[in-house]
This record gives structure tokens, C-alpha cells and sequence, in this order.
């Protein structure tokens, strides 16, 4: 054990030697938050004045968008809500009802479906034990090993060279999914290919996309955010040159043309970077991540910008594109937002993390999963709060302690 | 171990986290400057950069502070500190975007091509454990936490953390001996 020990410690020794001298590292850190501290009860009293300025109609605060969006905050909805209880009857809804699946919670293998108003749920099918990705209409689902239907029937095996079910990024026709694989042997780099997959059908090739590390690196492959077969669109994301650039695609789904490419440098300190997609792929957020500061820009259909968010990144969009759930900065709830004007919409309950959000299709809800910033609860990391919102800030329903994944 | 409950007790009359509690920045200072440390290193070892670990500690002291009254006399900071650094650093990472993006390149880069091949053995290993275990891993044997301590900050019982650091031993080399 004490070898063991001593050669584990020696690689933590060697991943901590980037930390270097830490003489000084404890003042700044302790000073930066103070400071920070003290900054957040000045925006605080800003925010009031904000308020209180436009209540009296004298002063027009138009530049700073969360402040300016935060005249028209609605505080989050009732806080009653249930827990989901293991389910025995099958779903009785018509296919054409979209539902959100989830794992059953007695039985992490059973998938569950619950429709979006609320109202009606029932047991799906098995399968579900190691994740997978549902259709936004929740009418198939993936598993490790096939895909299948709102009954649990089998409706085909997942492509060749899936990476995993995880990585299906199911299409906007609720019968497609986009997927990117390895072109090469495992153990070399190779590029990333875009797939379109009709399940139970070969994939179509439609362009080389990112790179993919050799497989013993355990780097990240390129991610599809969007995949839209209505919209002829995808958007692809990978992170480059050794994890210090992310570069994010729109590409044509028909033809394979790379529509238009970004590459982002991450900032210094360096950070993360975040890339979202509206469902057709027509509006693409790439955040600016950090544990203090983020900010996001919106790029249209041509690549072009549309609007800047100061202090928040973009997580996820409606189904129509309207809304984005940002995450501002940390230390400030969830928010859904009309991010061509910045009005808010929904504000999450405080002291909440975002985890996932699902958009209603063909409709206006959006699901948003988030947990709460509770060391002792939140250990379960798989557990969300799930608030379905509807486009007017209406809390529609809550459901706590959901699988999603 | 022994520096932190120096720090707690070290005011005399008043514990330092009584003091803290009522607003005294000079004893909420005190009582946090010995755990900034561990703090910075264990952020550093889950997002794998300096200036992001330096952030998601500096976030942490700033919650730590929020959350003073959950601070009970006898509780101990240590755990208590770790756990809102490690919630933090979850916080970061959490959003697939994000953690694709960085995370998984942490434990490249550092992979010499040396003839050690049972030490490039464990430093695959080590990589590729559950992040749950890795960070059993480092906070009993890096930070040389107590099972107990390891325990909180997870939020997970003494026996499951032995159990889990077992497993990750185990998965690192398989004819290890039991956690003693």
C-alpha cells in the first residue's frame, strides 16, 4: 500500500507542479473574495436602483443587459413539487404526444415518460440502465446497444463505430441523429466524421469534422450541438490545439459544405468555452466560461453577430430559438431569457445549479433541470430538479430528484 | 489535520468559527488561510488548470462565507471547506460544453514517455478511474485526509469511502491488500 501510495502521489506531484510557487496565491485568493463579495453587494444595491429607477419612469437603463432585462424578472414559480414514483402501467398517450423520458426511480433501468403539461405519465421501456440520449419528442430512445421505441421495442441497432449512446444527438425530424465517429484505426489520429444515421439504416457520410486523439489519450471527441434535418443544418464543436482553442462548425447536412467556421481562443486566465445551438442550427451562442465572469455572443445564420451577453453564457435554447437559459455569473439563478431584447422571462430558484434543459418540440415550454448548491445533496450528481416553464415565465410544473440521464 | 484545528481553537476564549459567524472578517480570514491551500490543489486536480482552480477556490471562501451559519460548533471546517471547493469545481465543469471542452485533457499532458512502465501504468490507471474515486485517491493520499474527513467531503459514510478507495486501488494495481 505504501508504494502504492507513494507512486500515485508522485503523479498527483507531477499534475500539481503546474501550480508552482503557491507563496502568494493564498493573499490573492483570500483578496479576490473579499472583494468579490463586496462587488456583488454593490451590484445588488445596483440592481435595486435599476428598479427602482424604472418604477418611477425617470431613468431608462438600456446598455448593461442584465439589468436592464431584470425590470421584467418574474421570481421563480411555486416551490411545491413531487417526486417521481416507480411506474407500472405502460404510457397510455398517442405517439404523436411528445413526452420527456427518465429513468424510473426504483429501477434505474426503466425509462419513464411523463407528457409535458404535467398530466400524464407511465412506464416506457428497459434499456436505460447505462444512459442514452431520448428524441425530443421522447418517442425513441437510445440505449448502449440499440434504439427503440415509446414501447421499449427495439427498432434497430445504434450505427457502426457509435462511440457510445451518448453521443446520439438526435435530429429535429424525431427520426434522425447526428453522430460524429473516429475515420481511423483506435490507436492513431484521425478526423472526426459527421454521420446522419436513419436507425436500422447505414450512416450517411456528410463531412470530415475535428479531429479525433488517439484513443488511449481519453481526449474529448467532436460534440454535435445541433442536427437539424428540417433546417438542412448541423453544428459540430472540438476543442484544438491542445485544449487552448475550441472551434465550432455549421455544416450542410445535404451537401457536407462547412457553412461557416469559428475559432475561439480561450481567454487568459484561460477558461472554458461554451457552445450552443438553436434546434434548426440558425443561431449559434459561443460562452465565454468562467468561475466568476462569463459572457456570450450570438452568431446568425451567416456567422455573422447578433447580440452580445454581457455576464452570462448560454446553456440551451427553445424550441423556436426565442429563449435562451443563460447562466449568469456565478452566485445568480438560472435564467431564461428573450435574448434578442434581454428581458427575462423565468428566474431559477437561488442557490441552484444548471444541469440540462430540454425544449418542448413544436412547442413553447422548456424543461429546465437544475440542482440544488447543496454539498450534502448534491453528491447524487444524476438527480435534477426539473421546472417546465412555459414562454410567458408560467412555472407549468416541478418534479425534484429526476434522472435525466 | 493538526493546523486546522490550531486555526479553529486558536482564538482562546471564543472559537474562530463562533467569531466568524458574527460577521468578524478577521477571524473568518484566519480560519480559512490554512485551508486555501488544500483547497486550491484539490480544485486544481479536478479542472486541471491554475488559474481555474484559483478561481473556484476564490468562489469557494466567498460561499464558505455565505454559509457560516451552516458552520456548527464541532463541525469541522476541513471537510466542510473541501466539500463547497469540490461542489465548485463540479459547478465549473458541469455542463458537458464545458468539461469537454478542458477537463479530459488534464491528465494528458504530463504522460512522459520514460522506461518506468509500471509507473506510465499508473499514471494511465489514474486517469482513467471515475472521478470519484480519483478524488478519494487524492484527498486520502495527497492531502493525507483521514477516512473520516474524506468521508464528509464526499457525503458519503466511512465505510463507503474506504470501500471506494479500495476499488480505486484496486483498479490500479489488483493484487493490492485492503485499505487498513
Amino acid at each position: 500500500m505504501d508504494e502504492m501510495r507513494r507512486n500515485v502521489n508522485e503523479e498527483f506531484d507531477k499534475r500539481q507542479a503546474e501550480l508552482g510557487d503557491l507563496s502568494g496565491a493564498s493573499e490573492r485568493i483570500l483578496k479576490g473574495a473579499f472583494a468579490a463579495r463586496d462587488t456583488r453587494g454593490g451590484n445588488r444595491m445596483q440592481f435595486a436602483a435599476g428598479i427602482a429607477a424604472v418604477l418611477i419612469g425617470a431613468v431608462v437603463i438600456a446598455t448593461f443587459v442584465y439589468i436592464r432585462a431584470g425590470t421584467h424578472s418574474i421570481p421563480a414559480g411555486p416551490p411545491r413539487s413531487t417526486s417521481p414514483t416507480h411506474l407500472t402501467q405502460p404510457l397510455d398517450v398517442p405517439d404523436s404526444t411528445p413526452v420527456i423520458l427518465y429513468h424510473d426511480p426504483a429501477n434505474s433501468d426503466q425509462i419513464d415518460g411523463i407528457t409535458w403539461d404535467g398530466r400524464n405519465s407511465g412506464r416506457v421501456g428497459q434499456g436505460g440502465a447505462p444512459g442514452g440520449t431520448s428524441n425530443p419528442a421522447g418517442s425513441l430512445y437510445s440505449t448502449a446497444a440499440d434504439i427503440r421505441d415509446r414501447t421499449g421495442t427495439v427498432v434497430g441497432p445504434l450505427a457502426d463505430k457509435s462511440p457510445n449512446a451518448l453521443h446520439v444527438f438526435w435530429a429535429d425530424d424525431e427520426f434522425h441523429y447526428c453522430q460524429v465517429v473516429r475515420s481511423g484505426e483506435d490507436g492513431i489520429t484521425s478526423p472526426g466524421l459527421l454521420q446522419l444515421v436513419l436507425p436500422g439504416r447505414p450512416p450517411s457520410n456528410i463531412a470530415r469534422i475535428g479531429t479525433f486523439a488517439p484513443a488511449s489519450q481519453n481526449r474529448p471527441p467532436p460534440i454535435v450541438v445541433a442536427c437539424s434535418v428540417e433546417n438542412d443544418r448541423a453544428v459540430v464543436y472540438a476543442g484544438s490545439k491542445g485544449g487552448l482553442t475550441v472551434q465550432d462548425w455549421v455544416v450542410q447536412l445535404s451537401t457536407g459544405r462547412i457553412l461557416w467556421t469559428h475559432s475561439i481562443d480561450l481567454p487568459t486566465p484561460p477558461s472554458g468555452v461554451g457552445i450552443a445551438a438553436t434546434r434548426d442550427g440558425r443561431f449559434v451562442a459561443e460562452s465565454i466560461l468562467s468561475a466568476t465572469q462569463s459572457a456570450a455572443t450570438i452568431y446568425g445564420p451567416d456567422g455573422s453577430a447578433v447580440t452580445d451577453l454581457a455576464s452570462s453564457s448560454v446553456a440551451a435554447f427553445s424550441w423556436d430559438g426565442s429563449l435562451a437559459v443563460t447562466l449568469p455569473n456565478s452566485g445568480a439563478p438560472v435564467r431564461l431569457i428573450r435574448w434578442r431584447d434581454g428581458s427575462i422571462v423565468w428566474t431559477g430558484p437561488a442557490n441552484a445549479n444548471f444541469r440540462t434543459a430540454r425544449a418542448e418540440p413544436g412547442g413553447g415550454r422548456i424543461a429546465v433541470g437544475l440542482t440544488v448548491n447543496n454539498p450534502a445533496d448534491d453528491i447524487e450528481e444524476r438527480l435534477v430538479n426539473l421546472y417546465v416553464v412555459s414562454t410567458d415565465g408560467k412555472l407549468s410544473w416541478e418534479l425534484s430528484n429526476l434522472n435525466l440521464n | 489535520m493538526t493546523y486546522v484545528a490550531q486555526a479553529v481553537t486558536a482564538a482562546g476564549e471564543r472559537p474562530l468559527y463562533d467569531l466568524a459567524r458574527t460577521g468578524d472578517e478577521a477571524a473568518f480570514e484566519a480560519l480559512m488561510r490554512p485551508l486555501i491551500e488544500p483547497g486550491l490543489r484539490l480544485a486544481h486536480s479536478m479542472l486541471g488548470d491554475r488559474w481555474e482552480a484559483e478561481d473556484a477556490t476564490q468562489e469557494a471562501i466567498t460561499r464558505a462565507w455565505r454559509k457560516l451559519a451552516q458552520l456548527r460548533p464541532g463541525m469541522p471546517v476541513r471537510p466542510w471547506f473541501l466539500a463547497i471547493v469540490m461542489n465548485q469545481c463540479r459547478n465549473v465543469r458541469r455542463t458537458r460544453w464545458f468539461s469537454t471542452a478542458r477537463i479530459a485533457e488534464v491528465f494528458q499532458s504530463h504522460r512522459g514517455g520514460n522506461a518506468d512502465i509500471e509507473r506510465v501504468d499508473v499514471a494511465r490507471a489514474l486517469a482513467r478511474l471515475p472521478s470519484q474515486d480519483r478524488q478519494a485517491l487524492f484527498l486520502h493520499f495527497y492531502l493525507d485526509l483521514p477516512v473520516e474527513e474524506v468521508a464528509l467531503v464526499l457525503g458519503i459514510s466511512a465505510s463507503a469511502t474506504k470501500g471506494r478507495i479500495y476499488r480505486a486501488c484496486r483498479r490500479l494495481r489488483p493484487d493490492l491488500e485492503e485499505v487498513k
